[in-house]
């Protein structure tokens, strides 16, 4: 079955897009909430609309058993479609303002109709300037305004599509042209299929679970097609009364078969799919969607029948023969026909007792609205603890009450969750009714509050599904002007092409040259980098709403924005200890190649932008700084969640320190109000701190030879930089407690001292002025006194030592005595605790070493000698910043304490 | 697909989530463990056995501290795995009479004891999976909550795990300890040879686990005081009145071991083997919390047990999963079973069957149960109807209707000894903790208020029970199962299809949550209080007969060895 095409239908539900409207007969809002709107943070208009049976149902279950649905009609609308009998459509549409995705089938909201086996689905995808398939969403939405049309939607449904529609200005409210999609709302369904239907059909397969008791639908069907063969897939859950079905399908010029059906590699799959496969000469139609050989649901318009939606394919033959490769379809036997039964249930009649058809929170006035007028008196309204809630005023007309709620009522109804009421002249001790008010105000905002960018907004932490970190970084191409490319964008020289998710590796190298400056520093993009408060003070454009994110993320603020929004997480923290020990990992961000790659190619822009000194200059301190600041950002999260790949992340950290603090770089250029105003973004998100614990955490990574010297490097410059400022008082505030402080600095000492015997080979022969190869570490024997007895006894060791083996023009003994200055330094650098160091030069018996233990050294060259008593390191400027810091006394290498004998092992080796 | 352009499908669902098995199937377990233990016990948990791990870690970690190595998890994972694995060998190599008494929750045991029987003992052999081994997994953050250490934050700029002055402390004992050790004089600070194992066998015998009781001169007094007063002031309070409770109660029935089994009948009835426990009066209110949180046990089971009933039983009517089985159908099963049930046994049968109002069953039960002693009372067994006995009697898979007869009866019974209006105010504030889980997870205030009407109304056997399996298994285990999707998987066993169920093939374990009794037991042994729980006739040590008598130890022992490491803090 490797050639057909499968759908995991959650994994199609997420993204950022701005409308969710979900159309089902059942509405497992559990699932939604629980596991579908944590990949639909970003979502702001979320609908879902269901069957007003089926959701009262789900409703009643979840008052009766403490289920909260906290978030129900508060950031998403749960709302009932009304129609007299079922409401049994089931879509999933998702847009935006440019593009939209489309997923029509026979699954209901919840585990068994998104997340298992035995559904069948279409997808449509739809993207501005392309265009397809623009007439099937159309259809959708006339399907929807038709249900909105006939009143059968709350007013708050009716507000929440309102806000759908005008946010998605592609889609037209009909199609212009034929498509696939069809409704009942005013045509039968049967009328489209015979339709569809051309000529003399030799086979029809049918499978739906449900049946009319009479079977009168399929034969109504049958008179209708007339087929030559009639194939009817049964499982043992279709509800079918047996005898009637064989007795409807046993008509003369028919070969009927009755066979059984079943899902190949699930065997315990619940076929729910409905399929009516109809194979005539010339071309094959297909069925699929919601309706079931019911009345209601094939002969009947949705006045009096269900509400439906059906896709009707028309292919060539053989067109669909796929369809039935994942199926296992075998003879039934004549017994197993015969337990086929009728379960009856589903279609209830309409009724019109009293009930409360919904509730609204406005404000601090909560509506009720029920069906008829109730009894005299007003209803009486409880929190599910059994507080009942205060209304300050109160007033109705039987059918319709306002309350004026009191603050404390109001501030705990906006938490979510819902309210019991007892209509007035209701039976004692008759189970009050529970009811999800629409929080009116609440999902207007959400709409209100967020632009098409709001991964951006809450970027401080990275988001945690892939296609939200991909959406993340499109976003960020889409606010931020950080290269060539993006600024091309903007104020390229022709209109920017339709940027492309794949196309990037044929995109043609953009040159700046072709950048209008003057059109760029006009554009809305570039301006959005100024700062920009509202009058309250509040960010409002998108750099400064990124920026102030991050700055609570680096304040310790990390909740998400969601997180607030999440029950009581049943799923987490259930499971007992684990015995056995072999826990999982916190959070494994599971990332695709395709994010990573990208993010990849991210890092590598930026590191060469921030190189083009030219470009940067262009683009003007006030957006440099925060690009770096940004981006820098990302970069550290990226590395620390294991998004991106460390050598690239690393190489665009160190050009952005590079670039920040650097001597004549950026911060240091800049004089007077530009200063201060860098100044002030820097302070608010704490770059300083930022950079110096970001370089710390370096430590963790081990990167190519060449990358870990450019980051030595680097921190030997940070640590020196006047702009960074690394003193006794930044230190403080990047680790507040002593001891970690000395762990960061330690951490920079080893960063910055990062030398390999090679490159202490290469320091040294640089310091003579001759070829490396002339240099080498090699073993070798030399008379040491061992122990501390006195006096010191001699034997024979083994050491490392330094031999060169080109002369050294201008040797003295005094020369000498500085080359083991120099050595020594560079050991004790390198970390290695210093015991004894000895240089053999090229020439005669010429030698020099210096025996820390003993306390004692010498130099031989010629016939010159002389004598050491102590050597006194040299070292570098940033090794000194950092005694300063730590308060660490240089060593003198008089001895060489024994309490620490560690030896940093890659040293010498 | 033949269809140009892009394929709009068809397309057949895929599974969305693999099958997985899962644990803990309605949710309750983390009433248990996270809010009513975590009351009781704070600081000690299931898998956090040995209370000289504390010191062995802080130990290693106070080591990392003084070398001159980047402070980054790789440096540390580095120094840290050799030295834990030489110590998991070490730990069963162990030859001291201390050992006896230590059975299990050696670290790495699982693969280091497969090559114990070798002669010499290699630092890079891969004792476990987690790279920070049994201080990642499970110490590190009881740990953190005792105040021995604190925990990297970049954002707070810790840069890595460090020790506080406590735990510099502790470690400062624990080497005091092994200092003398040739392992620690020629091994330790490399780490990079093969070990043999006559070192590690003296290693063992100043540093195993086992050894701390005999530490009275190293880290014993340091840890006694770390378990009895560290950590928040009113968690240390809590921790301390759970130990001074284990050292009362294990003094009765002398005979047997302390098992967990019998731990929770003493902790609930406070009778075992006709002998009684009285607690003394300042252990008075720890034991009734305690005994709040074994009726919570009972409680979760009397669900667990009837879960596991649907799902079995629902495999059988439904083929193994392959038709669906309507809820009529179930609760036909259930009628006809109860109505020919054979729960009384060689009682005399006051004619239960389905239709048997639920408060006339209560009735017959108490009838037979003594339930009017207080709660503070001692609660007088029953040999065929208490709640442990109707426990252990199902607690196998036979799914017949005795089983849900006593699941319910279980239900009543500890609804009459504790939450009922009237208990519940005998319980002053400790009746609190019967609403922990509140609607999510089965609160047991809500779950009586609810049941209390039902009762009132009359309901039946049959209806009390097609109301609990409902809402509180069928709905529960829905709600768990979903919640659970992202990270278990489908763990699903059943779910309802319009008015059918579902079943999906898969095992339905039952068992209590584990009490902690086996970490609680374990450390106040080895803190050197009482002879071990898992022995006949425990002996109080010295100290553990004080800890009982007055409530608590002198404290001061950690502050004044702390003291040195403030003032190096401090910079001084
Ligand atoms: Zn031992």
């Amino acid at each position: 079955m490797s050639d057909v095409p499968v759908i995991v239908v959650p994994e199609q539900i997420q993204g950022s897009w701005t409308n969710l409207v979900v159309l089902t007969y059942s509405a497992h809002l559990d699932f939604f909430e629980t596991h579908l709107l944590r990949q639909l943070s970003r979502v702001p208009n979320r609908i879902v609309l269901a069957d007003d049976r089926r959701l009262a149902d789900q409703f009643a279950t979840a008052a009766r058993s403490g289920q909260r649905l906290g978030q129900a009609n508060r950031t998403y609308l749960a709302a009932p479609i009304r129609n007299p009998w079922a409401a049994h459509a089931k879509a999933v549409l998702l847009t935006t303002s440019t593009a939209g995705r489309l997923l029509v089938g026979s699954g209901n909201l919840g585990p068994d109709g998104y997340a298992e086996p035995g559904e069948l689905w279409h997808r449509y995808t739809y993207d501005d300037g392309i265009g397809e398939h623009v007439d099937v969403f159309a259809a959708v939405r006339s399907l929807i305004d038709g249900i909105a049309t006939r009143g059968w939607l709350d007013p708050a449904a009716v507000a929440g599509l309102t806000r759908a529609w005008s946010s998605t200005p592609w889609l037209p409210p009909r199609p212009a042209a034929r498509q696939p999609l069809h409704h009942n709302l005013d045509t039968p369904l049967i009328e489209a299929i015979t339709a569809a239907v051309d000529g003399p059909i030799s086979l029809l397969t049918v499978h739906t679970p449900f049946y009319d008791e009479d079977v009168a639908t399929l034969g109504q069907l049958l008179d209708r097609l007339r087929p030559e063969r009639l194939r009817v897939l049964l499982t043992p859950d279709t509800s079918v009364d047996g005898e009637r079905l064989a007795a409807v399908v046993s008509r003369p010029g028919t070969a009927v078969s009755l066979d059984r059906v079943g899902v190949a590699d699930a065997p315990t799959a619940f076929l729910h799919a409905k399929i009516i496969h109809v194979v005539g000469n010339k071309r094959e139609v297909l069925v699929t969607g919601s309706p079931n050989l019911s009345r209601r649901a094939l002969l009947l318009p949705a006045a009096t029948g269900n509400v439906e939606l059906a896709v009707i394919e028309t292919r060539p033959p053989g067109g669909f023969a796929s369809l039935y490769t994942p199926l296992t379809v075998q003879p039934l036997s004549a017994s197993e026909s015969l337990t086929l039964t009728f379960r009856g249930g589903g279609e209830k009649a309409p009724t019109d007792a009293l009930a409360l058809l919904y509730s609204e929170l406005r404000g601090n006035v909560l509506t009720l609205v029920f069906t008829t007028a109730t009894g005299p008196g007003v209803p009486e309204l409880f929190f599910p603890d059994g507080t009942a809630l205060l209304a300050l005023t109160a007033e109705g007309d039987g059918t319709v009450f306002r309350f004026r709620l009191a603050d404390t009522d109001v501030e705990r109804l906006t938490r979510g969750g819902r309210v019991d009421v007892r209509a007035p002249g209701c039976a004692e001790g008759a189970e009050p009714e529970p009811t999800w008010p629409y929080h009116v105000d609440a999902l207007r905002g959400r709409m209100e509050r967020v632009g098409d960018n709001r991964l951006l907004m809450s970027m401080g932490a990275l988001p945690h599904t892939d296609n939200d970190l991909f959406a993340l970084l499109r976003q960020l191409e889409q606010t931020l002007i950080f290269d060539p490319e993006t600024a091309w964008k903007v104020a390229g020289a022709r209109a920017a092409a339709h940027a492309g998710e794949e196309g990037d590796a044929e995109r043609e190298r953009v040159r700046w040259e072709e950048i209008d400056w003057e059109r760029l520093y006009r554009h809305p993009r570039y301006r959005g980098y100024q700062r920009s408060r509202g009058p309250d003070g509040e960010p409002t454009s998108e750099i400064e709403l990124i920026l102030s994110s991050i700055a609570a993320r680096l304040n310790g603020v990390t909740g998400s924005p969601t997180a607030q929004e999440q029950d009581d997480d049943l799923g987490a923290g259930s499971e007992p200890d684990d015995a056995d020990g072999e826990k999982q990992r916190p959070r494994g961000l599971s990332v695709s190649t395709r994010t990573r790659m990208a993010y990849n190619r991210l890092a590598v822009r930026f590191t060469v932008a921030l190189h083009d000194t030219v470009f940067q200059e262009k683009l003007g301190p006030t957006l440099t700084v925060r690009n770096v600041v940004i981006l820098g950002h990302i970069l550290r999260e990226l590395l620390r969640d294991d998004v991106i790949d460390p050598g690239r992340a690393i190489t665009a950290q160190l050009a952005s320190w590079s670039f920040l603090w650097g001597p004549d770089k950026l911060v240091a250029s800049l004089t007077g109000e530009e200063r201060a105003a860098a100044e002030q973004v820097l302070t608010e998100v704490r770059a300083r701190q930022t950079t110096l614990r970001a370089l710390c955490e370096l430590t963790g990574y081990d990167v190519d030879d060449e990358l870990r010297r450019a980051v030595r490097d680097q921190t030997q410059e940070l640590l020196l930089s006047p702009t960074l400022g690394l003193d006794q008082r930044l230190l403080a505030l990047t680790a507040p407690d002593a001891r970690q402080a000395a762990a960061l600095v330690a951490n920079l000492r080893y960063l910055a001292g990062d030398y390999t015997d090679r490159e202490i080979i290469e320091q040294m022969a640089a310091h003579w002025g001759i070829g490396t190869t002339s240099v080498a570490w090699e073993r070798g024997k030399v008379q040491r006194s061992t122990g501390q007895g006195c006096p010191p006894r001699q034997s024979e060791v083994e050491v490392d030592l330094i031999r060169v083996q080109e002369p050294i023009a201008g040797l003295t003994v005094e020369r000498a005595g500085t080359d083991l200055v120099r050595l020594a330094s560079l050991l004790i650098v390198t970390g290695v605790d210093l015991d004894y160091v000895r240089i053999r030069y090229a020439q005669g018996r010429d030698v020099a070493y210096w025996d820390a233990v003993a306390g004692e050294g010498i130099c031989y060259v010629g016939s010159d000698e002389k004598e050491l008593t102590e050597l006194r390191p040299e070292f570098p400027a940033w090794w000194q910043r950092l005694d300063d810091l730590d308060g660490r006394a240089a060593p003198a290498v008089a001895r060489c304490s024994p309490a620490r004998s560690h030896q940093r092992p890659s040293a010498l080796v | 697909m033949t269809s140009e352009g892009e394929t709009t499908g068809p397309f057949w669902a895929a599974r969305a989530y693999p099958r997985g098995s899962g644990q803990d199937h309605l949710g309750l377990g983390s009433v248990s463990s996270d809010r009513l233990l975590a009351g009781l016990s704070p600081g000690v948990n299931v898998l956090t056995v040995h209370p000289r791990y504390w010191s062995f870690y802080a130990f290693l970690l106070d080591e990392f501290w003084a070398r001159d190595l980047p402070r980054s998890q790789a440096a540390f994972r580095d120094f840290y795995r050799p030295r834990e694995a030489l110590y998991s060998f070490a730990c069963q190599l162990c030859e001291q009479p201390e050992h006896e008494t230590l059975t299990s929750g050696v670290v790495g045991s699982r693969r280091t004891y497969s090559v114990i029987g070798q002669d010499k003992f290699d630092p890079a052999f891969d004792y476990i999976k987690e790279p920070l081994g049994g201080y990642g997994l499970y110490y590190r953050t009881v740990m953190e909550s005792m105040g021995l250490v604190v925990l990297t934050d970049p954002a707070a700029g810790v840069v890595f795990d460090a020790p506080t002055p406590e735990g510099r402390a502790v470690a400062a004992g624990y080497r005091s300890a092994v200092g003398g050790t040739r392992f620690y004089r020629d091994y330790f600070a490399t780490c990079d040879t093969a070990v043999a194992r006559d070192v590690l066998a003296e290693f063992a015998a100043a540093g195993c686990l086992c050894r701390l009781r005999t530490a009275a001169t190293a880290d014993l007094p340091l840890l006694q005081d770390v378990f009895l007063h560290y950590g928040e002031p009113e968690e240390a309070e809590r921790r301390r009145a759970t130990f001074r409770f284990f050292l009362d109660f294990c003094r009765t029935t002398q005979a047997e071991a302390v098992s967990q089994d019998r731990f929770r009948q003493l902790v609930y009835f406070r009778e075992l083997d006709g002998e009684r426990y009285e607690p003394l009066p300042g252990v008075l209110g720890t034991a009734r919390r305690w005994r709040i949180y074994q009726a919570r046990e009972y409680f979760a089971f009397a669900f667990n047990r009837l879960w596991a009933w649907v799902t079995r039983r629902g495999l059988e009517l439904s083929d193994d999963g392959l038709t669906l089985v309507p809820l009529g159908r179930l609760w036909t099963v259930i009628t006809e079973e109860l109505d020919d049930n054979d729960f009384c046994g060689d009682l005399s049968d006051p004619g239960i069957t389905a239709d048997m109002p639920g408060r006339a069953f209560a009735d017959w039960l108490t009838g037979h149960v003594d339930i009017t002693p207080g709660v503070d009372d001692l609660w007088p067994r029953h040999d065929e109807l208490d709640e442990h006995t109707l426990y252990a009697w199902c607690a196998n898979d036979e799914d017949d209707a005795g089983t849900l007869l006593a699941m319910l009866a279980i239900l009543l019974l500890v609804h009459r000894r504790l939450c009922t209006p009237g208990r519940q105010a005998d319980l002053g504030d400790d009746a609190a903790l019967l609403a922990e889980g509140g609607g999510q997870r089965i609160g047991m205030t809500r779950f009586y208020e609810l049941l209390h009407r039902r009762l009132t109304a009359n309901q039946t056997i049959a209806e009390l029970l097609q109301w609990i399996i409902i809402d509180f298994v069928i709905v529960q285990h829905e709600r768990v199962a979903t919640a659970k999707l992202p990270h278990s998987g489908d763990t699903f066993r059943f779910r309802r299809v319009g008015d059918a169920l579902r079943f999906f093939p898969a095992d339905a374990p039952t068992a209590f949550n584990d009490s902690r009794f086996g970490a609680l037991s374990t450390i106040a042994h080895e803190l050197g209080l009482v002879s071990s729980l898992a022995w006949e006739r425990r002996e109080l040590t010295a100290s553990g007969l004080a800890l009982l008598a007055d409530g608590d130890l002198p404290t001061g022992a950690v502050q004044q060895a702390a003291a040195e490491f403030h003032q190096e803090s401090r910079g001084e």
